[in-house]
């Protein structure tokens, strides 16, 4: 996973030199509209956006990334991967925008930009702080019954599920076990 | 530690001074002074009263008298006899307790010229401790300067004591991470081939993860399976603590009045307790072909459930294409069942209808994975399981954990305890980010290989292997380090293992007892017994319904060390003791390790009181069990909805097929369950033994611990660990029940103790693991073992080349009455001195 994380962080790098790239520190809210109070989808933690514009107390931002077949609602943070940046609602609204298709397997993958209201809160700009942080509560949690799996051990689809069935004999909290996920999921094997 | 004394105990002390005199008059009384009892003026141990602890056998009360353990029992009333929780007293006053810090004759006169080859078979010398750390800490400086981390193995597997502080493993970790790093291991004994392929079946390993609810069970299983397990041994101990409610849920299963089905070799104990509707005994090694073989005659009959396979999983067409016999001409049904597994045609059929026409849970343990080409079994179950269409459902599917540290009782709301971990954060405390962030960037010195190829390992240097679609280089071992686990009994191939041993420079050791692990090495530390040192523990590994404290009941005895304190010395051989230590104390640990639970309690609305009261009370914290948690079921929000609940296979889907796997190429475990022939099964031409070994759990250990108390007496026959044979097997080789036999094979031969039985079906034998190697000859590679380990008979190969787990399950013998002179047994007492 890291190559393909280092392609498109530079890829971010090269295409957005208008707007800067800031990373998801702790899971932000997402909303249909600016005035919303419902949330209309939630933005995982490390997934990289852009903010186009703050009103208010919420920020419009810009988030690319990868839609597997006809599930328009998840966005996938790479291709063929199912490591998640944004979950919507079905009647969440937001502006939707297909930049290319690769049919090439199984099911179509839909490289996507969504452009939608979020909370303006909880971004930095250095992801490595956040990865910094997730490795080591991983290799604080994860090794205290058996020795902590490399995250090459596992692939970036199978570490959710993983650490979903081991992190509740760990004091892990829900947020902890989010981060750890996506940075096992952006360092495994694939 | 003195802040936290209360009153009581206070006043024990005190008792303690006043019965000084009558204690020292019995000074010569050798024995008694050995047995070190609390007397020592202001003491912080209880002299006359009770104490609560724990360990893998549960929540522990012991009671003291004049200082000394006389009794120990379940913590918690309610729950049926528990006899490993009766021991407590037999494990620290153990004959076979090492005393003193010793190293063997030849290496302490010259480690550099140690004679590696009398490993086993020469003397001990005492030493002090400073010379026993000076030494072990010099010689691993300098294998870190000839060879770098690379050169150290610090794997220690094994079932180390409970306590999430005096954890020995992990400690040993943290200290050699500390110094730079290690060879480690992955995987395990216990799962590894399930654990690999499991992920790339179902997304997840399964085999470590909570199960449907029992009460779901309860309620809404029709037919219970239970194929390759005995629960009834293995509940009675969990990884941290059981809590004891496994056994108790086998016991309303029992009284529900639903159809069992135990599918085993072995009318084992568990068989005896339940008395299922129908025992089915399939050959050892041949479950694969059972699997197989019903899945056909499900398809044939058409009582699978193809929405199921099209909705949920992927690859069907594939394995049935096998199964059909149209890509190699072979017929997987009941018939060509039968001819491998003895099951009868008839009988197959019946199951696979009788399975289907019911709501049934397949509970599967692990022994069977346990066995070359291992990857197929719980592969096979899956794909039953698929066909059959229940996974997701209220009590249906299958489960792998529920014979595992009370698998499916119900999840408390309880936060969790921390425990000590192989990181220290003592080096980040004082750092930027920006030399963090290079630190994270870093390469990881630590290497691993797959758990049960540690002998392999050591004997080729320089050997690649495959391993889940990666290779694997071994590194050239110079130093062995272990603690918290005992591979001499637990490792394949013991006799192998010695070979191995004695290649090694350096082997050094923490134990609590002279095993033979700790007799095969250069220094040993002698370590305490839990019931020595304080530590805190959490229940149920599933459940974690309490919080238990364990508090030390007696002195540490002569003059064993906690594994922290050897650790914490050693580091300080290197200069490096903060960073061990972090400068906290043990009780530091441990009510930091408490009020991680605490706040993590309190943000789920319960409220624990603070550790100074926890401490004091020395009582157990109870956590509320919701009603969610007793009506959860397993994998139904996959089943609810797939695309937004995904496995994490490829597909999100349940993979019959796997490109992952056929990708590999192996030919030892291909896309999907296939019957392949293991290297040595009862079917098999020119076989080079007649009888199968089984070699499960024992109902009265946990493996190997607890062999050197009282309990064996119960078990053992003639002093040897016990061997079941057939009636018709016994009567050809003219053994009767009770007789000393020699069992043995090309790897090995053990004295047992024959009980003959129709309770495990002809041309199989049953010898369990964790008696203690006991070799005649130590150190001699072709010895006797006088006692009956069953790893001098396994066989030291990996299940595949994806999980590289062990084979111990495979393994053929043979069995004759023994007519020499019956040897007494050395292994638990004290070895040789010099």
């Amino acid at each position: 996973m890291k190559k393909s994380f280092l392609l498109i962080s530079l890829l971010f790098l090269f295409t957005s030199l208008h707007a800067k790239v800031q990373y998801v520190e702790k899971t932000i809210q997402a909303y249909s509209n600016q005035a919303d109070t419902k949330l209309s989808g939630k933005i995982l933690t490390t997934t990289p956006l852009e903010v186009l514009k703050v009103e208010g107390d919420k920020a419009l931002t810009k988030i690319t990334g990868w839609n597997q077949g006809s599930l328009k609602r998840i966005v996938y943070f790479s291709k063929g991967t199912r490591i998640i940046s944004a979950a919507f609602s079905k009647k969440a609204q937001y502006k939707y925008k297909v930049l290319e298709t690769d049919a090439t397997g199984k099911e179509p993958w839909h490289k996507v930009e969504i452009t939608t209201w979020i909370e303006n809160k909880n971004l930095i700009d250095d992801i490595d702080v956040l990865f910094v942080k997730a490795k080591n509560i991983l290799e604080t949690n994860c090794g205290l019954c058996h020795a902590a799996h490399p995250t090459h051990e596992f692939s970036a689809n199978q570490w959710p599920a993983v650490i979903k069935g081991m992190a509740p004999r760990t004091p892990l909290t829900k947020d902890e076990i989010l981060l750890i996920s996506q940075y096992a999921q952006k360092h495994s094997k694939d | 530690m003195s802040k936290t004394l209360d009153r009581r105990t206070f006043l024990q002390g005190t008792g303690a001074i006043v019965a000084l005199p009558i204690i020292t008059g019995c000074a010569r009384d050798a024995s008694a002074l050995e047995k070190m009892v609390n007397l020592k003026p202001g003491s912080k141990f209880v002299y006359n009263g009770t104490v609560n602890t724990a360990a893998h056998w549960g929540g522990l009360r012991v009671t003291v008298e004049k200082g000394k353990i006389v009794k120990s029992e379940n913590f918690f009333k309610n729950h049926s006899l528990n006899r490993l929780q009766t021991t407590v007293e037999d494990l620290v006053y153990a004959p076979d307790r090492i005393k003193y810090p010793m190293v063997r004759k030849s290496y302490l006169k010259d480690p550099n010229n140690s004679k590696p080859e009398l490993r086993g078979a020469e003397e001990f010398v005492r030493v002090s401790w400073d010379e026993a750390i000076k030494l072990a800490a010099d010689q691993m400086k300098a294998t870190r300067k000839s060879l770098g981390s690379s050169g150290i193995f610090s794997g220690c597997y094994g079932w180390k004591s409970a306590g999430n502080m005096h954890n020995a493993r992990t400690l040993a970790y943290r200290f050699q991470r500390v110094c730079g790093g290690f060879v480690g291991h992955k995987g395990d004994y216990s799962t590894a081939a399930s654990q690999v392929i499991m992920p790339h079946v179902m997304g997840t390993v399964e085999v470590y993860e909570q199960q449907t609810s029992w009460e779901v069970v309860l309620e809404s299983s029709e037919l219970v399976v239970i194929w390759g397990a005995n629960p009834m041994n293995t509940l009675k101990i969990a990884w941290s603590a059981t809590d004891s409610e496994g056994l108790e849920y086998m016991k309303r299963l029992r009284d529900s009045g639903k159809k069992i089905v135990v599918i085993d070799p072995v009318y084992n104990e568990t068989c005896k307790f339940l008395n299922p509707s129908d025992w089915v005994a399939p050959k050892p090694n041949t479950d694969t072909a059972m699997m197989i073989a019903m899945c056909y005659e499900l398809y044939v009959a058409k009582k699978h459930n193809q929405d199921f396979l099209d909705d949920y999983t992927e690859g069907f067409d594939i394995f049935k294409n096998y199964m059909l016999g149209e890509t190699d001409g072979i017929k997987k049904d009941a018939i060509w069942g039968e001819k491998i597994t003895g099951v009868s045609a008839k009988k197959i059929k019946e199951l696979a209808l009788l399975f289907a026409a019911n709501r049934t849970m397949i509970m599967s343990g692990w022994a069977m994975q346990r066995q070359h080409l291992g990857e197929q079994r719980h592969w096979g179950i899956v794909t039953l399981a698929s066909m059959l269409g229940q996974i997701g459902l209220p009590g249906g599917g299958f489960g792998l954990s529920y014979h595992y540290s009370n698998g499916g009782v119900p999840s408390a709301t309880s936060g969790k305890i921390g425990g000590i971990g192989s990181k220290s954060n003592w080096k980040s405390k004082n750092k930027t980010t920006a030399t963090l962030t290079s630190s994270y960037t870093a390469k990881d010195t630590s290497l691993v290989i797959p758990a049960a190829r540690i002998a392999d390992c050591i004997l080729n240097p320089g050997k690649e292997i495959d391993y889940n679609g990666t290779k694997i280089k071994y590194p050239k071992i110079e130093t062995i380090y272990w603690s918290g686990g005992n591979p001499f009994a637990h490792h394949q191939d013991t006799n192998n293992l010695v070979r191995a041993w004695k290649k090694a420079k350096n082997v050094i050791v923490n134990e609590i007892y002279w095993t033979a692990t700790a007799r095969m090495a250069d220094i040993v530390f002698p370590i305490t017994t839990p019931y020595e040192r304080n530590d805190i523990t959490m229940d149920g590994d599933y459940s974690k319904k309490h919080i238990l404290p364990m508090k030390a009941v007696v002195a540490p005895q002569f003059e064993a060390k906690n594994d922290y304190d050897v650790f914490t010395l050693l580091a300080r051989e290197f200069g490096l003791e903060d960073y061990f230590t972090e400068q906290k104390t043990e009780m530091d640990w441990i009510a930091e390790f408490y009020e991680t639970a605490r706040t993590g309690s309190k943000a789920k609305g319960v409220n624990i009181p603070a550790f100074r009261k926890f401490w004091k009370d020395n009582q157990p914290i109870e956590f509320p069990t919701s009603e969610a948690a007793k009506k959860w079921v397993r994998h139904a929000d996959f089943r609810e909805d797939p695309l937004l609940n995904p496995l994490g296979t490829p597909s999100g889907k349940i993979e019959i097929f796997s490109e992952t796997v056929d990708n590999m190429g192996y030919d030892d475990c291909k896309g999907h369950v296939t019957w392949m022939e293991p290297v040595e099964w009862l079917g098999q031409e020119n076989r080079p033994a007649p009888l199968a070994l089984v070699s499960s759990h024992s109902a009265e250990r946990l493996h190997s611990q607890q062999d050197n108390t009282s309990l064996r007496h119960i078990y053992e026959v003639q002093g040897r660990e016990p061997i079941w044979i057939n009636t018709k097997d016994a009567l050809a080789r003219g053994i009767q029940d009770g007789d000393v036999v020699r069992v043995f094979n090309i790897r090995g031969q053990v004295l047992a103790g024959a009980v003959v039985t129709d309770d495990v079906i002809a041309g199989v034998v049953r010898l369990q693991e964790g008696a203690w190697f006991d070799p005649a000859n130590p150190g001699d590679e072709t010895t006797l073992c006088k006692h009956g380990n069953a790893n001098s008979l396994t066989i030291d190969i990996p299940t595949s080349k994806l999980g590289s787990g062990n084979s111990a399950h495979t393994a053929l013998v043979d069995v004759e009455k023994y007519t020499g002179k019956i040897p007494d047994l050395s292994i638990f007492k004290q070895p040789k001195m010099a």
